[in-house]
């Protein structure tokens, strides 16, 4: 073979070599001739949920449980399954996360966090790792407890000053608990006392209500306190309150789309009274 | 040795190398082209959701499943494309499943895009949701 012949016959290998590499990247495509489109999808929000339990229906048996996704899951539907091994009924729920990435979701019946219990979540159908914690939470959220098609909101604006009727400068979280529900339903308001939103962790938190005055609209009632505390003392930072069961047909520990809740909780003030929900060593 | 002088006829074996060194340019550039028109970065693959599609245009698609808790786990039986333009409705579609690394999971599944609300659904085996890491689909003419 000349020597041109053996070049000619060195570039056509190098040809179809490089050839068969280039057409072999797009066969890897599943692209044909007449391809128009690609689409690749992964998890929308890749990471841990956070994970805190809710509705607590005595001792360590929960009914609910709040999740805080990462960015990137907000208004997506949420699938929670707990495997209780050590019973014949398993729980299940599901909700749709809000604006915030979160969700309260209401299982259809109670369950602990033992061990034993295996949760699983997903979140639009992929697989969502959850953890026990609260990482993720916002500083305040609110769950319903006796339905698992209704929803609450509770919002959370820390007043410092002299209120109406008091005589001294203190700080206050004055809560706003709405819902969309035309029928009345029982809400509970949770806190992530560690939220950079607060500042630092209040070690006291008290029912305004005490105070002398009553503006009937962000207090409940002069002399009666508007919230008890639902959770462990070992919970804190995660602080879990309802509405006291007052008021008759108007009863503070249920909201309605046209009647609002509020109350207001005093912060870190030493005077007896006003450390009723949280205090040092968590009465 | 003797240079060939500068009247002399081009040597017809260079003549053949020039057009092959020509057609190889052409044909790995055309297959590089196609390969990068489709390629999608890993950066795409890893987060979100790319589409690269002359019947889609830039708007992005959303990837969900449906999946319930059987057997001990969740396991996914759909997978939804959600805002594939209208345009695409008709053509033919290929769909892989990928785990971890990019791993295919599965058999690939292929047929029409039929939209509704602009969803397109797919039925997949039943699959553990741990196993996805992603999905791959094309949407071809």
């Amino acid at each position: 073979m000349t020597r041109s012949r053996k070049a000619l016959a060195a570039v056509l290998g190098a040809a179809a070599v490089l050839a068969g590499i280039s057409f072999a990247n797009a066969a890897g495509l599943l692209v044909s001739g007449g391809s128009v489109g690609v689409v690749t999808g992964a998890h929308p929000c890749a990471g841990t949920a956070s994970a805190v339990t809710v509705n607590s229906q005595g001792g360590s048996d929960y009914r609910g449980v709040v999740l805080a996704l990462p960015p990137g899951c907000e208004t997506k539907l949420v699938q929670l399954h707990v495997d209780r091994p050590n019973t014949t009924t398993d729980r299940d729920g599901s909700g749709t996360t809000d604006a915030a990435g979160v969700v309260s979701i209401r299982l259809n019946g109670t369950f602990r966090t033992t061990a034993a219990n295996i949760f699983s979540a997903t979140v639009d159908g992929w697989e969502l790792p959850i953890a026990w914690n609260a990482t993720l939470m916002p500083p305040i959220w609110c769950t319903v407890l006796d339905s698992s098609t209704e929803t609450c909101t509770a919002t959370v604006t820390i007043f410092t000053g002299i209120k109406p009727g008091g005589g001294t400068v203190a700080t206050y979280y004055d809560v706003v608990v709405t819902t969309t529900s035309t029928s009345n339903v029982q809400w509970e308001v949770g806190f992530y006392l560690d939220h950079t939103y607060y500042g630092s962790r209040a070690t006291r938190l008290g029912n305004s209500t005490l105070d002398a005055y009553n503006d009937g609209t962000t207090a409940w009632n002069g002399t009666t306190n508007g919230v008890t505390r639902q959770s462990a003392c070992a919970a804190i930072p995660v602080l879990l309150v309802r509405g006291n069961n007052t008021g008759g047909g108007n009863n503070f520990q249920s909201v309605l789309n046209s009647r609002p809740r509020q109350f207001s909780l005093v912060v870190n003030r030493t005077e007896a009274g006003y450390f009723d929900v949280i205090s040092p060593t968590c009465v | 040795m003797t240079r060939p002088s500068a009247d002399r006829p081009p040597n017809p074996m260079r003549r053949r190398l020039a057009a092959v060194a020509l057609g190889l340019v052409g044909v790995v550039g055309l297959g590089l082209a196609s390969a990068s028109q489709l390629a999608v970065s890993s950066g795409s693959l890893g987060v979100g959701t790319a589409m690269v599609a002359s019947c889609q245009g830039a708007a992005p698609v959303t990837v969900s499943f449906t999946s319930a808790f059987s057997t001990g786990a969740y396991r996914a039986t759909e997978v939804k494309l959600s805002n594939v333009a209208a345009a695409c409705n008709g053509l033919s579609y290929r769909l892989q499943l990928t785990g971890a690394g990019g791993v295919a999971v599965g058999a690939d599944i292929a047929g029409t895009v039929s939209l509704t609300a602009g969803v397109l659904t797919v039925p997949i085996p039943s699959t553990t949701v741990t196993s996805i890491r992603g999905v791959a689909a094309v949407i071809r003419s």
